[in-house]
């Protein structure tokens, strides 16, 4: 009965002191463990006894890592996925101090390809979290040759896609507003470009991606259904270099270098799509005045003060641009700023202080004869976060902090000219104030048993001033309510419960149980398929209730061959309640009374997903594939029953492989497939007016044809040794030019009006794409 | 906002979108009642049409119902009594009255359905005439109307034409939501029609109601990308589809130049 005892020593560790440390000296060794070549802190590294493997720790966030063993000599095995395995002897008789440098490995010789993250999965207490291997992005083929992370992780079992021109995802069975991005800590609004073909994250910029499907830890809050944690490259603390590529729809550029050498660095990326560049060869002179394109800019600076201060400054700034000269003007983007300060207070605590700022606005401007005006809309947050972290012993890591969330949001404005036939309008701003609190720890009771668990405690306000109106059951206004600024208009306290829990079977084989309540009180509002730069943010109110999930989910994990193969199965049931949707045909836009279009319901998603990668040779790669089910229950929709949520797919299956055919070339394919999105069709018809309607019965009561794709990829790299590296990745979307059914609709046929069909619209056929890349 | 339109404008930029016919299985659900009936100023003889829905894939989308009690009663007590003319069309003589509250009664096989609509004050348009747009290198005429908004108050309006010798078409309907009180210029565009000079265009503006509003306002912002397509809401409660309109109209031929 270990989960018994478990709990009761989880509640005993929450309210009572923590237990002195006995009889035998300990001494402490911490330090940083960084990428020798670049400076670059690593994330998640590994160091442990080389006597006993079972005994070690890994570094946090900022490649910052604390083990405390009783005094004596130990070779300790630091290790790193794609790095060479370094051992190091140590005499220890007083803490220590000790940053460690690893040389990163050629992909042939495997035998000192590290073995860390590759079993990882297998020993690592944490459980749903899925690390996204930057290296193995890089060869993963996609869309128009340009790298994704987001696209990359929707090759995850338990990830579904968005669908095809989309950087939208859901996680077993969420929704796509219940997805916690951020990036630097910075939380990022509106992860896509070009209406979602593309997604804001430029991969040259980013060094670790962590993905949380279930049991996340405390410190994360605000979102239902996952949490998606990017972090950036802190730039070359050793010398200046430069990379980029040339692609068939953008360029990229990066540069990067100390400020002082081993002291701070810099890096800066950047990238623009140049499609519009094609406008300017029109004859039409409005075409060629026209905007269509997009860029990013990440910006990152650190500086270490001292042995134990260090201070990071980092910064995202995205924008799309579309327009059509004379008529309209349509821009939107993300802004995000980073402060962080990073204090080593001593060999077993660590601390880090942030200060966020992100906005994410929209504008469109509307020209013509006789109409001009601008429709603008803006969300923004400031967001103080302090996070300490206790090393305490070898077996117990405390984590604890708070974060102040400040959140507003002007939902939308119009500026319009007198002479205009169009009034200005200023809906009024909404903010909020989001305190949370949280405590969490990692422990190691015995050697078999591990766990997280923690506690959250969150406190949303929603304050004035403003008018806030209360709504009966047929959205009709029953109330009005006028708060002064600075008043409480609506308050939710949730405490949220985190498990995860690791019971390690044999060496190569573990079970996994995690528990977790979220909850959300920031919700995106959309009645479209496809998510928009324009789709309206509403914060929970006295109407709006706050998301909440609980969810749990049980796994086994094992590793195969030497850990040359990692297999997972995981399984989850996860209920939510305060669940949005809307009044047929909802007036979602600039709408005062937006809140009358709502409805509220509860939703239920379960599933088994299955994993099985292959992480060393020449051959790497996964399987993955997820037997689902999500489905909603509203009162007022589809007369009360249960029905499939959009996002709804029984199975969904990909399959990645990545050959190292020889020194320069490498291959890659993926391979997708899955069940049609459930979707609403008619079952009948009818005429008004000599216009054909249909006739609608149940909710997502169909599916869309499954889908499925294969893209394959390649890449030639020039030699390693040369100071001027180039390679060249080619690479084929849906190589076998399936129609995948972006959209299916129903119309009168041309010639005779009478007869109905039912016609597809495919987006992407086959698509080759050519990209050439420079480092130095 | 028709994202699913602009996604796959976005795609048409990159040429790469197709479109086909396809087979489709689909549902045949139980027949639906279906009752359609308008006032109008304009006319003398009033017009409520009776149906069931049938299966997508029937060549004849209409399937009459005979054989109700249909009445309109006004708010001065006056009660119009239909008679069916041919299959399920049910006719009276009267002429509407602006700002006039009509209900209509449905008798049918022991079951009642009533809907009530208050003809809106007549709004006219003080000009019409065409216009002339360039998009992506085409020129595309459109048929301009003017009109003053009454301030204050919600107004919701209706648009149809005919070009030519066709049939009268419904274009589509809009409201104030954004221009109350406003002199408002209507550009009014068919993407199915294109108009050539000398093309003899008749547009009716109709002043409806709400409940007419929403009525349309549901089909037409029912597209491709709409997650999920309901029907529109329906004025008799559940067990029937439809609606009922009483609304001011008035008809301004033109020739486009």
């Amino acid at each position: 009965m270990q989960f018994c005892r478990c709990s009761i020593l989880l509640f005993l560790v929450f309210i009572g002191p923590v237990a002195p440390l006995f009889s035998q000296t300990k001494h402490t060794i911490s330090g940083h463990i960084r990428d020798a070549q670049s400076g670059e802190t690593l994330i998640g590294a590994s160091i442990r006894l080389g006597a006993d493997p079972a005994v070690g720790a890994r570094t946090n966030n900022y490649g910052f890592y604390s083990l405390t063993l009783p005094a004596g000599s130990y070779t300790l095995v630091v290790s790193h996925v794609g790095y060479r395995t370094l051992e190091i002897p140590v005499e220890l008789a007083a803490d220590t101090a000790a940053d460690i440098e690893l040389h990163s490995g050629e992909l042939l010789q495997e035998v000192v390809i590290s073995q860390s993250a590759a079993d990882g999965q297998v020993k690592s207490p944490q459980m749903g979290l899925t690390r996204v291997d930057m290296n193995e992005i890089k060869h993963v083929p996609v869309l128009m040759g340009e790298k994704d992370v987001l696209k990359t992780i929707q090759l995850l079992p338990g990830v579904l896609s968005g669908g095809e021109g989309s950087s939208n995802f859901f996680v077993r069975g969420g929704a796509g507003d219940q997805n916690l991005i951020l990036l630097d800590e910075a939380m990022v609004y509106n992860a896509s470009h070009l209406f979602g073909f593309f997604s804001t994250f430029n991969s040259d910029a980013i060094k670790d991606v962590k993905l949380y499907k279930g049991g996340m830890p405390a410190q994360y809050g605000g979102r239902l259904a996952s949490v998606l944690d990017i972090t950036m490259l802190d730039g070359n603390k050793k010398s200046f270099g430069a990379e980029g590529g040339i692609g068939l729809i953008a360029s990229r550029l990066k540069v990067d270098g100390p400020i002082v050498e081993d002291r701070g660095s810099f890096v800066v990326t950047g990238r623009r799509t140049y499609a519009d560049l094609f406008l300017k060869l029109s004859s039409d002179e409005s075409v060629r005045n026209s905007r269509l394109y997009f860029y990013d800019l990440n910006a990152k600076a650190n500086y270490r003060l001292d042995e134990r201060n260090t201070l990071y400054l980092s910064g995202y700034f995205g924008r799309d641009l579309m327009g059509y000269s004379g008529l309209f003007g349509f821009d939107w983007g993300n802004a995000t700023g980073t402060l962080r300060w990073n204090r080593v207070w001593n060999s077993r605590w660590f601390s880090n202080t942030t200060a966020v700022y992100s906005n994410f606005n929209y504008n469109v401007n509307i020209e013509s004869d006789d109409l001009n005006f601008v429709i603008a809309s803006r969300i923004q947050n400031y967001n103080l976060k302090q996070d300490f972290q206790f090393f305490a012993t070898n077996k117990s890591t405390w984590r604890f902090g708070f974060n102040l969330l400040h959140q507003g949001i002007s939902p939308a404005r119009i500026d319009a000219d007198e002479q205009t036939s169009v009034n200005s309008l200023r809906l009024e701003d909404r903010a909020g104030l989001e305190l949370a609190a949280y405590l969490s720890h990692e422990w190691k009771p015995t050697p078999q048993l591990s766990v997280i668990y923690g506690l959250r405690l969150a406190n949303f306000v929603l304050l004035g001033p403003g008018t806030f109106y209360g709504y009966d059951n047929e959205g009709d206004v029953v109330d009005t309510r006028i708060y002064e600024k600075g008043e409480v208009a609506q308050h939710y306290l949730n405490l949220e419960p985190r498990l995860s829990l690791s019971y390690q079977l044999q060496a190569d084989n573990s079970l996994k149980l995690s528990y977790n309540r979220n909850a959300q009180y920031l919700h995106q509002l959309t009645n479209a398929t496809a998510s928009l730069p324009t789709d309206t943010w509403v914060m929970s109110s006295n109407n709006i209730k706050p998301q909440l999930a609980d969810q749990v989910a049980l796994g086994y994990y094992q590793n195969f061959n030497n850990d040359r193969y990692a297999f997972s199965v995981e399984s989850y049931y996860k209920y939510m309640e305060n669940q949005i949707d809307y009044r047929n045909a909802a007036d979602l836009q600039a709408n005062e009374y937006i809140e009358a279009e709502l409805l509220y319901g509860v939703g239920r998603a379960y599933g088994v997903e299955l994993y099985l990668k292959k992480q060393q040779g020449r051959l790497n790669g996964w399987l993955s594939y997820a037997l689902a089910k999500s489905e909603r229950q509203f009162d007022d929709i589809n007369d009360g029953n249960w029905f499939p949520a959009r996002q709804d797919r029984t199975h969904d299956l990909s399959a990645v492989a990545m050959y190292q055919l020889s020194p320069r070339w490498n291959v890659s394919a993926t391979f997708v497939y899955s069940t049609g999105n459930a979707v609403t069709f008619p079952s009948g018809k009818y005429t008004v007016d000599g216009r054909t309607l249909w006739y609608y019965t149940e909710r997502n009561g169909y599916r869309m044809p499954d889908y499925h794709r294969l893209d394959i990829g390649a890449t030639w790299e020039s030699a390693a040794s040369k100071r001027f590296q180039t390679s060249w990745t080619f690479g084929i979307y849906n190589a076998y030019n399936r129609k995948n059914a972006y959209i299916i609709d129903f119309r009168e046929n041309e010639a005779n009006p009478n007869i109905t069909e039912a016609y597809r619209i495919a987006l992407f056929g086959i698509i080759p794409s050519i990209t050439w890349n420079f480092k130095f | 906002m028709k994202q699913a339109y602009l996604i796959i404008l976005i795609a048409g930029f990159f040429s790469v979108s197709c479109e086909d016919v396809i087979d489709i299985n689909l549902n045949d659900a139980d027949p639906q009642l279906v009752i359609v009936g308008t006032v109008s100023n304009r006319s003398y003889e009033q017009r409520v049409t009776l149906s069931r829905t049938v299966a997508f894939d029937v060549s004849e989308p209409f399937d009459p119902v005979s054989g109700a009690t249909v009445t309109v009663s006004d708010g001065r007590g006056q009660t119009f009594q239909f008679v069916e003319r041919t299959p399920g069309v049910y006719v009276a003589n009267f002429r509407g009255r602006e700002r006039e509250r009509y209900e209509l009664s449905v008798q049918l096989e022991g079951q009642v359905y009533t809907a009530i609509s208050t003809m809106p004050p007549l709004i006219t348009a003080d000009s019409i005439g065409t216009g002339v747009r360039t998009l992506f290198g085409e020129e595309q005429k459109f048929i301009s109307i003017r009109y003053a908004d009454p301030a204050g108050m919600p107004n919701y309006y209706r648009y149809l034409w005919r070009v030519n010798n066709g049939a009268m078409k419904m274009l589509y309907v809009t409201q104030d939501k954004f221009n109350d009180g406003r002199y408002v210029s209507e550009d009014l565009v068919d993407f199915d029609t294109d108009l050539v000079a000398g093309d003899s265009v008749v547009v009716r503006m109709q002043c409806i109601d709400k409940a007419a509003f929403d009525f349309w306002n549901a089909v037409q912002s029912t597209n491709p990308g709409t997650a999920a397509p309901a029907n529109p809401p329906s004025m008799f409660g559940a067990g029937a589809l439809g609606y009922f309109s009483a609304y001011a109209e008035s008809e301004m031929p033109t020739e486009v130049q």
